[in-house]
């Protein structure tokens, strides 16, 4: 299953949000070797220009990295690139808020280069980190397991035919972490044909749409069969041949398992409040 | 009785290697920073991602050899850093860790340091490089 393809420029980042505390700056103190005391040092930092002890710049840049690497897992562990800039200490106590938005998308050689912005902001919206990173993928895209709610994606198949078959169904089944079926189709219900299947050819079919789905785990099941369903005669099925994740996207949390994104809209039906709803219909 | 010579930040001239140190990525090292930074690699592949080391975590063992080396001062700060990830590594892993000035100049009494990372495996294949800017109170 693959993704990012359909990445586009100024779509913002799932984000990351945690709560610093002195527990974690003095555990980061002991894993990277910095007892500088404006971090561990209670009394010292008072007397600072801080007022307080601060957590290390690069603890809290942790997050982008932790950020990208769920997006882009292996592309970014393999050839990310980060450039930040430390503006504003982040205090003990403070909820940190990583976020991102795409900046670019260009073609180099066979790679996507993806630029995004990143930043870390405390809750006051003050920005504690910003910067740059830029992730190059294969053009061939991203086998990817964990997507964002609403992201477009592509189920890629690649089925042989032991024997020569015309028109066989190729299904797909998306069901949730308890087995229930979410959504399933396959060429036969869409009235697609797949074409007519030589001994030994291999094809490969796909299947591309938004995932809008709810934040869960899911597993995906194949089909091979005759006709709609593979009561009739079924050639292959393998179920769960993939598990994915699918995290929230920034914009409209919703709750349940389908994206419907309704429209919304209000209107008074009380005569005396006529002249109110047009006023808001001008202000729209 | 020992007597311990501050160093002179002056003299570190850009071109000058101020560490060349070797890691060995053990686990509880790394756990001890997934705990600390509260993140982990999601699980794509359960026995490959305990597996593979954060690369933060390598920065900050840079930055941990930095702060050794140069006896950084109460009042340093970390103002800017950049990365390249090459390739992962991995728990077990021994790492070659370089830094080496880049500049170091002082304005408005704060010594302004960039210093040059660089992260290699044991057969010399990089893993990340970079550089940090440091201000050092003067």
């Amino acid at each position: 299953m693959i993704a990012s393809l359909e990445m586009i420029k100024g779509e913002y980042l799932p984000t990351i949000e945690k709560v610093v505390t002195q527990l974690m700056i003095n555990q980061y103190a002991e894993a990277s070797g910095d007892f500088n005391p404006i971090h561990v040092n209670e009394e010292y930092a008072k007397k600072s220009r801080f007022g307080s002890t601060i957590a290390h710049g690069m603890m809290i840049a942790a997050s982008i990295s932790e950020l990208m690497t769920m997006i882009f897992k292996q592309a970014w562990l393999n050839g990310g690139r980060l450039k930040i800039r430390f503006r504003a200490p982040v205090f003990p106590g403070d909820t940190i808020t990583t976020v991102g938005q795409i900046l670019n998308i260009n073609l180099l050689n066979d790679k996507k280069v993806i630029n995004c912005s990143v930043e870390v902001r405390r809750q006051t919206n003050e920005v504690a980190i910003s910067g740059e990173v830029t992730v190059m993928l294969n053009e061939k895209e991203e086998c990817v397991e964990t997507f964002v709610s609403g992201e477009s994606v592509t189920i890629v198949l690649t089925v042989k035919a032991n024997n020569a078959i015309n028109n066989p169904t190729i299904g797909i089944l998306i069901r949730d972490r308890l087995g229930n079926d979410i959504f399933g189709t396959n060429n036969y219900l869409m009235e697609y044909s797949s074409g007519f299947f030589n001994k030994g050819e291999t094809k490969e079919v796909c299947y591309t749409m938004p995932l809008n789905l709810g934040v869960d785990i899911y597993s995906l099941t194949v089909a091979l069969h005759t006709d709609a369903t593979h009561i009739g005669e079924s050639y292959d099925w393998v179920n769960s041949i993939l598990v994915f994740n699918v995290i929230p996207s920034t914009q409209h949390f919703f709750s349940g398992y389908c994206r419907m994104e309704p429209y919304f809209s209000v209107k008074s039906l009380s005569e005396n409040n006529l002249l109110q709803e047009n006023k808001q219909h001008v202000m729209h | 009785m020992a007597v311990t010579v501050a160093l002179n930040y002056s003299k570190l001239t850009p071109g000058k290697k101020i560490l060349d140190q070797s890691y060995v990525l053990d686990n509880e090292t790394i756990q001890k920073y997934i705990d600390a930074v509260g993140g982990n690699i999601p699980p794509s592949d359960e026995t490959e991602a305990l597996s593979l080391v954060p690369p933060m975590a390598i920065a900050s063992l840079w930055l941990r050899g930095v702060i050794k080396e140069l006896e950084i001062p109460g009042g340093t700060l970390h103002v800017g850093q950049e990365l390249e990830f090459t390739q992962a590594a991995r728990i077990g892993d021994r790492i070659e860790c370089t830094a080496t000035i880049l500049q170091n100049t002082v304005r408005k009494d704060i010594r302004f340091m960039v210093v040059q990372l660089k992260v290699t495996n044991d057969v010399c294949q990089p893993i990340m490089q970079g550089k940090g800017t440091l201000t050092l109170p003067e």
